[in-house]
Protein backbone atom coordinates (compact mmCIF):
# COMPACT_ATOMS: atom_id res chain seq x y z
CA UNK A 1 0.00 0.00 0.00
CA UNK A 2 2.54 2.64 0.86
CA UNK A 3 4.73 1.33 -2.21
CA UNK A 4 1.26 2.49 -4.46
CA UNK A 5 1.22 5.53 -2.94
CA UNK A 6 5.02 6.36 -3.44
CA UNK A 7 4.65 5.16 -7.19
CA UNK A 8 1.35 7.80 -7.31
CA UNK A 9 2.82 10.28 -6.28
CA UNK A 10 5.89 9.79 -7.93
CA UNK A 11 3.83 9.28 -11.69
CA UNK A 12 2.10 12.56 -10.48
CA UNK A 13 4.65 14.68 -10.05
CA UNK A 14 6.64 13.25 -13.04
CA UNK A 15 3.41 14.58 -15.06
CA UNK A 16 3.49 18.19 -13.74
CA UNK A 17 6.86 18.27 -14.59
CA UNK A 18 6.60 17.05 -18.03
CA UNK A 19 3.56 19.01 -18.52
CA UNK A 20 5.30 22.25 -16.98
CA UNK A 21 8.48 21.73 -19.41
CA UNK A 22 6.32 21.40 -22.75
CA UNK A 23 7.25 17.42 -23.07
CA UNK A 24 5.24 14.74 -23.46
CA UNK A 25 3.01 13.76 -20.34
CA UNK A 26 1.69 9.97 -22.36
CA UNK A 27 3.94 7.93 -20.23
CA UNK A 28 3.56 9.47 -16.62
CA UNK A 29 -0.25 9.56 -17.31
CA UNK A 30 -0.42 5.59 -18.06
CA UNK A 31 1.79 4.39 -15.66
CA UNK A 32 -0.28 6.82 -13.31
CA UNK A 33 -3.40 5.06 -14.14
CA UNK A 34 -1.18 1.55 -13.36
CA UNK A 35 -0.37 2.45 -10.29
CA UNK A 36 -3.40 3.66 -9.08
CA UNK A 37 -5.70 0.57 -10.59
CA UNK A 38 -2.83 -1.58 -8.16
CA UNK A 39 -3.61 0.39 -5.37
CA UNK A 40 -7.61 0.06 -5.73
CA UNK A 41 -6.97 -3.57 -6.30
CA UNK A 42 -4.97 -4.18 -3.19
CA UNK A 43 -7.46 -1.94 -0.94
CA UNK A 44 -10.40 -3.88 -2.38
CA UNK A 45 -8.86 -7.17 -1.25
CA UNK A 46 -7.26 -6.19 2.08
CA UNK A 47 -10.73 -3.92 3.41
CA UNK A 48 -7.37 -1.43 4.10
CA UNK A 49 -8.81 2.38 4.44
CA UNK A 50 -7.75 4.44 1.12
CA UNK A 51 -5.47 7.46 2.50
CA UNK A 52 -5.78 9.84 -0.17
CA UNK A 53 -3.83 12.74 1.54
CA UNK A 54 -1.03 10.42 1.24
CA UNK A 55 -2.10 10.11 -2.95
CA UNK A 56 -1.48 13.96 -3.17
CA UNK A 57 1.31 15.76 -4.99
CA UNK A 58 1.90 19.48 -5.51
CA UNK A 59 0.97 21.19 -8.52
CA UNK A 60 -1.23 17.81 -9.25
CA UNK A 61 -4.88 18.76 -9.13
CA UNK A 62 -8.13 18.06 -10.68
CA UNK A 63 -7.63 19.73 -14.18
CA UNK A 64 -4.21 17.27 -14.00
CA UNK A 65 -6.76 14.34 -12.49
CA UNK A 66 -8.73 14.83 -15.99
CA UNK A 67 -6.35 15.47 -18.36
CA UNK A 68 -3.96 12.81 -17.40
CA UNK A 69 -6.87 10.31 -17.11
CA UNK A 70 -8.12 11.03 -20.66
CA UNK A 71 -4.69 10.69 -22.35
CA UNK A 72 -4.20 7.27 -20.21
CA UNK A 73 -7.74 6.40 -21.86
CA UNK A 74 -6.75 7.31 -25.32
CA UNK A 75 -3.61 5.34 -25.21
CA UNK A 76 -5.39 2.51 -24.33
CA UNK A 77 -7.86 2.84 -26.84
CA UNK A 78 -5.27 2.88 -29.57
CA UNK A 79 -3.85 0.00 -28.51
CA UNK A 80 -6.85 -1.51 -27.97
CA UNK A 81 -8.24 -1.04 -30.98
CA UNK A 82 -4.74 -2.13 -33.02
CA UNK A 83 -4.38 -5.44 -31.57
CA UNK A 84 -8.81 -5.99 -31.57
CA UNK A 85 -9.67 -5.81 -28.00
CA UNK A 86 -11.60 -3.05 -28.03
CA UNK A 87 -14.75 -4.93 -28.01
CA UNK A 88 -14.30 -7.19 -26.03
CA UNK A 89 -12.18 -5.09 -22.89
CA UNK A 90 -13.67 -1.35 -23.85
CA UNK A 91 -11.85 0.65 -21.26
CA UNK A 92 -8.80 1.50 -19.58
CA UNK A 93 -10.86 0.55 -16.05
CA UNK A 94 -12.13 -2.63 -17.57
CA UNK A 95 -8.49 -3.58 -18.98
CA UNK A 96 -7.15 -3.13 -15.24
CA UNK A 97 -10.51 -5.06 -14.06
CA UNK A 98 -9.67 -7.82 -15.81
CA UNK A 99 -5.69 -7.66 -15.10
CA UNK A 100 -6.63 -8.46 -11.38
CA UNK A 101 -9.82 -10.18 -11.71
CA UNK A 102 -9.87 -12.09 -14.12
CA UNK A 103 -6.20 -14.11 -14.14
CA UNK A 104 -7.29 -16.43 -16.92
CA UNK A 105 -8.54 -13.88 -19.54
CA UNK A 106 -5.67 -11.74 -18.71
CA UNK A 107 -2.57 -14.54 -19.24
CA UNK A 108 -4.69 -14.91 -22.50
CA UNK A 109 -4.46 -11.41 -23.40
CA UNK A 110 -0.26 -10.94 -22.55
CA UNK A 111 0.07 -14.68 -24.44
CA UNK A 112 -1.44 -12.94 -27.43
CA UNK A 113 0.34 -10.11 -27.40
CA UNK A 114 4.18 -11.88 -26.67
CA UNK A 115 2.71 -14.26 -29.56
CA UNK A 116 2.27 -11.01 -31.64
CA UNK A 117 5.09 -9.29 -30.92
CA UNK A 118 7.46 -12.42 -31.60
CA UNK A 119 6.65 -12.17 -34.69
CA UNK A 120 4.78 -16.27 -34.72
CA UNK A 121 1.64 -14.91 -35.07
CA UNK A 122 0.41 -12.27 -37.50
CA UNK A 123 -1.38 -8.86 -36.45
CA UNK A 124 -4.01 -9.77 -38.89
CA UNK A 125 -5.28 -12.05 -35.98
CA UNK A 126 -7.17 -9.69 -33.47
CA UNK A 127 -7.27 -10.70 -30.07
CA UNK A 128 -11.00 -10.97 -30.46
CA UNK A 129 -10.66 -13.84 -32.86
CA UNK A 130 -7.81 -14.87 -30.82
CA UNK A 131 -9.85 -15.12 -28.03
CA UNK A 132 -12.91 -16.67 -29.58
CA UNK A 133 -10.53 -19.66 -30.97
CA UNK A 134 -9.16 -20.07 -27.52
CA UNK A 135 -12.64 -20.88 -26.20
CA UNK A 136 -13.74 -22.74 -28.94
CA UNK A 137 -10.98 -25.07 -28.25
CA UNK A 138 -11.40 -25.31 -24.97
CA UNK A 139 -15.52 -26.19 -25.53
CA UNK A 140 -15.15 -28.19 -28.21
CA UNK A 141 -12.22 -29.81 -28.23
CA UNK A 142 -10.79 -29.84 -24.37
CA UNK A 143 -12.69 -33.44 -22.84
CA UNK A 144 -12.92 -34.78 -26.01
CA UNK A 145 -11.15 -37.97 -27.21
CA UNK A 146 -9.02 -38.99 -29.95
CA UNK A 147 -9.65 -42.55 -31.89
CA UNK A 148 -6.78 -44.18 -29.87
CA UNK A 149 -8.10 -42.87 -26.60
CA UNK A 150 -6.33 -40.06 -25.57
CA UNK A 151 -8.58 -37.53 -24.01
CA UNK A 152 -7.67 -33.78 -25.24
CA UNK A 153 -6.63 -31.80 -21.83
CA UNK A 154 -5.50 -28.49 -23.27
CA UNK A 155 -3.95 -26.58 -25.83
CA UNK A 156 -0.27 -25.23 -25.89
CA UNK A 157 0.44 -21.45 -26.47
CA UNK A 158 1.96 -22.81 -29.36
CA UNK A 159 -1.17 -25.00 -30.72
CA UNK A 160 -3.02 -21.49 -30.84
CA UNK A 161 -0.21 -19.78 -32.73
CA UNK A 162 -0.06 -22.50 -35.51
CA UNK A 163 -4.58 -22.61 -35.39
CA UNK A 164 -3.72 -19.14 -37.48
CA UNK A 165 -0.56 -19.99 -38.80
CA UNK A 166 -2.56 -22.33 -40.85
CA UNK A 167 -5.51 -19.50 -41.85
CA UNK A 168 -3.13 -16.94 -42.63
CA UNK A 169 -0.47 -16.98 -45.64
CA UNK A 170 2.62 -16.40 -44.23
CA UNK A 171 3.85 -14.60 -47.64
CA UNK A 172 0.53 -12.51 -48.38
CA UNK A 173 -0.44 -12.16 -44.96
CA UNK A 174 -3.75 -12.58 -46.14
CA UNK A 175 -6.36 -14.93 -44.57
CA UNK A 176 -6.60 -18.32 -46.20
CA UNK A 177 -10.07 -19.51 -47.03
CA UNK A 178 -11.84 -22.28 -45.20
CA UNK A 179 -12.68 -22.85 -41.86
CA UNK A 180 -9.39 -24.51 -40.39
CA UNK A 181 -10.79 -25.45 -36.67
CA UNK A 182 -13.53 -27.28 -37.45
CA UNK A 183 -11.19 -29.28 -39.65
CA UNK A 184 -8.98 -30.08 -36.47
CA UNK A 185 -11.46 -30.64 -34.53
CA UNK A 186 -12.74 -33.16 -37.11
CA UNK A 187 -9.23 -34.48 -37.41
CA UNK A 188 -8.66 -34.72 -33.79
CA UNK A 189 -12.06 -36.37 -32.87
CA UNK A 190 -12.55 -38.90 -35.99
CA UNK A 191 -9.25 -39.75 -37.97
CA UNK A 192 -7.83 -43.23 -37.15
CA UNK A 193 -4.79 -42.21 -39.19
CA UNK A 194 -2.43 -41.44 -36.00
CA UNK A 195 1.11 -42.39 -35.81
CA UNK A 196 2.97 -44.27 -33.14
CA UNK A 197 4.55 -41.80 -30.26
CA UNK A 198 8.00 -40.15 -31.36
CA UNK A 199 10.18 -38.91 -28.90
CA UNK A 200 11.02 -35.60 -29.25
CA UNK A 201 14.73 -34.09 -28.37
CA UNK A 202 13.76 -32.92 -25.39
CA UNK A 203 12.09 -36.20 -24.38
CA UNK A 204 8.64 -35.66 -24.68
CA UNK A 205 6.24 -37.27 -26.63
CA UNK A 206 4.17 -36.74 -29.39
CA UNK A 207 1.55 -38.47 -31.64
CA UNK A 208 0.42 -37.10 -34.81
CA UNK A 209 -3.00 -37.32 -36.38
CA UNK A 210 -3.44 -37.00 -40.25
CA UNK A 211 -6.81 -35.96 -41.89
CA UNK A 212 -7.51 -34.79 -44.99
CA UNK A 213 -5.56 -32.06 -45.63
CA UNK A 214 -4.04 -31.42 -42.06
CA UNK A 215 -2.01 -32.99 -39.27
CA UNK A 216 -2.63 -32.07 -35.53
CA UNK A 217 -0.14 -33.51 -32.90
CA UNK A 218 -0.88 -34.29 -29.30
CA UNK A 219 1.14 -35.00 -26.10
CA UNK A 220 -0.10 -38.58 -25.52
CA UNK A 221 1.16 -38.32 -21.86
CA UNK A 222 -0.32 -34.98 -21.04
CA UNK A 223 -3.70 -34.66 -23.72
CA UNK A 224 -2.14 -31.17 -24.68
CA UNK A 225 -2.48 -30.03 -27.98
CA UNK A 226 1.01 -29.12 -29.52
CA UNK A 227 1.28 -28.54 -33.14
CA UNK A 228 -0.86 -28.73 -36.14
CA UNK A 229 0.17 -27.54 -40.04
CA UNK A 230 -2.19 -27.70 -43.34
CA UNK A 231 -1.47 -30.37 -45.83
CA UNK A 232 -2.32 -30.35 -49.56
CA UNK A 233 -5.71 -32.56 -49.66
CA UNK B 1 9.53 -30.46 -59.49
CA UNK B 2 8.31 -28.48 -56.67
CA UNK B 3 8.19 -24.42 -56.24
CA UNK B 4 10.30 -23.49 -54.01
CA UNK B 5 13.10 -20.52 -52.40
CA UNK B 6 16.61 -21.73 -53.24
CA UNK B 7 16.68 -20.88 -49.08
CA UNK B 8 14.55 -24.26 -48.54
CA UNK B 9 16.03 -25.91 -51.38
CA UNK B 10 19.06 -25.88 -49.01
CA UNK B 11 17.54 -26.56 -45.95
CA UNK B 12 16.26 -29.95 -47.64
CA UNK B 13 18.98 -30.72 -49.10
CA UNK B 14 20.97 -30.53 -45.89
CA UNK B 15 18.03 -32.03 -43.63
CA UNK B 16 16.17 -34.51 -46.06
CA UNK B 17 18.04 -34.90 -48.97
CA UNK B 18 15.66 -37.81 -49.71
CA UNK B 19 12.48 -35.25 -50.54
CA UNK B 20 14.23 -32.43 -52.83
CA UNK B 21 13.60 -33.97 -56.08
CA UNK B 22 9.50 -35.27 -54.55
CA UNK B 23 6.80 -34.12 -57.21
CA UNK B 24 3.97 -34.47 -54.54
CA UNK B 25 3.99 -31.79 -51.93
CA UNK B 26 3.13 -33.88 -49.23
CA UNK B 27 6.00 -36.22 -49.98
CA UNK B 28 7.88 -33.08 -48.54
CA UNK B 29 5.84 -31.41 -45.72
CA UNK B 30 5.02 -34.86 -44.06
CA UNK B 31 8.66 -35.68 -43.12
CA UNK B 32 9.09 -32.28 -42.68
CA UNK B 33 6.55 -32.14 -40.17
CA UNK B 34 8.12 -35.05 -38.38
CA UNK B 35 11.27 -33.35 -38.35
CA UNK B 36 9.80 -30.51 -36.46
CA UNK B 37 8.22 -32.76 -34.50
CA UNK B 38 11.42 -34.28 -33.13
CA UNK B 39 13.71 -31.71 -33.32
CA UNK B 40 11.87 -28.27 -33.73
CA UNK B 41 10.47 -27.58 -29.56
CA UNK B 42 11.73 -26.12 -26.41
CA UNK B 43 10.92 -27.40 -23.29
CA UNK B 44 7.51 -25.36 -23.36
CA UNK B 45 6.21 -26.73 -26.37
CA UNK B 46 7.15 -23.58 -28.10
CA UNK B 47 9.55 -23.77 -31.03
CA UNK B 48 13.01 -22.97 -30.96
CA UNK B 49 15.37 -21.91 -33.40
CA UNK B 50 15.26 -24.98 -35.52
CA UNK B 51 11.87 -25.20 -35.59
CA UNK B 52 11.52 -21.33 -37.09
CA UNK B 53 13.62 -22.36 -39.16
CA UNK B 54 12.07 -25.76 -40.51
CA UNK B 55 8.58 -23.75 -40.44
CA UNK B 56 9.74 -21.41 -42.85
CA UNK B 57 10.40 -23.69 -44.70
CA UNK B 58 7.27 -25.78 -44.45
CA UNK B 59 5.36 -22.73 -45.27
CA UNK B 60 7.22 -21.51 -48.48
CA UNK B 61 7.08 -25.28 -49.47
CA UNK B 62 3.26 -25.38 -49.08
CA UNK B 63 1.78 -21.88 -49.87
CA UNK B 64 4.16 -21.85 -53.42
CA UNK B 65 2.29 -25.20 -54.45
CA UNK B 66 -1.22 -25.58 -52.64
CA UNK B 67 -3.70 -23.14 -53.40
Amino acid sequence: MRYNERQIRRWKREYVAMDAAGLDTSEASVRLRAAQARQTDFISKTGMKRQSAREMAAGFGRSQAVSSIKEAEQIYQNWSKSIGANDQIKTLAKYYDVKYNDSPRYELLKTYVRSVESGRMSPMVRFDLYEDYHRRIQTELVGKQTKSGITITGQSKHFLERVFGTMIDPKTHKPRSGVVLDVIIQCVTTSTDISDPVIRADGKRSIVILAEGIAVSVNPDTGILVQTNPKEK
Amino acid sequence: MLNMTDKSRRFLEKRLPDVVMAEKVNDILDPLYMLIEVEGFDENDDYNAFGDEAQEVYDDVYYSNVR
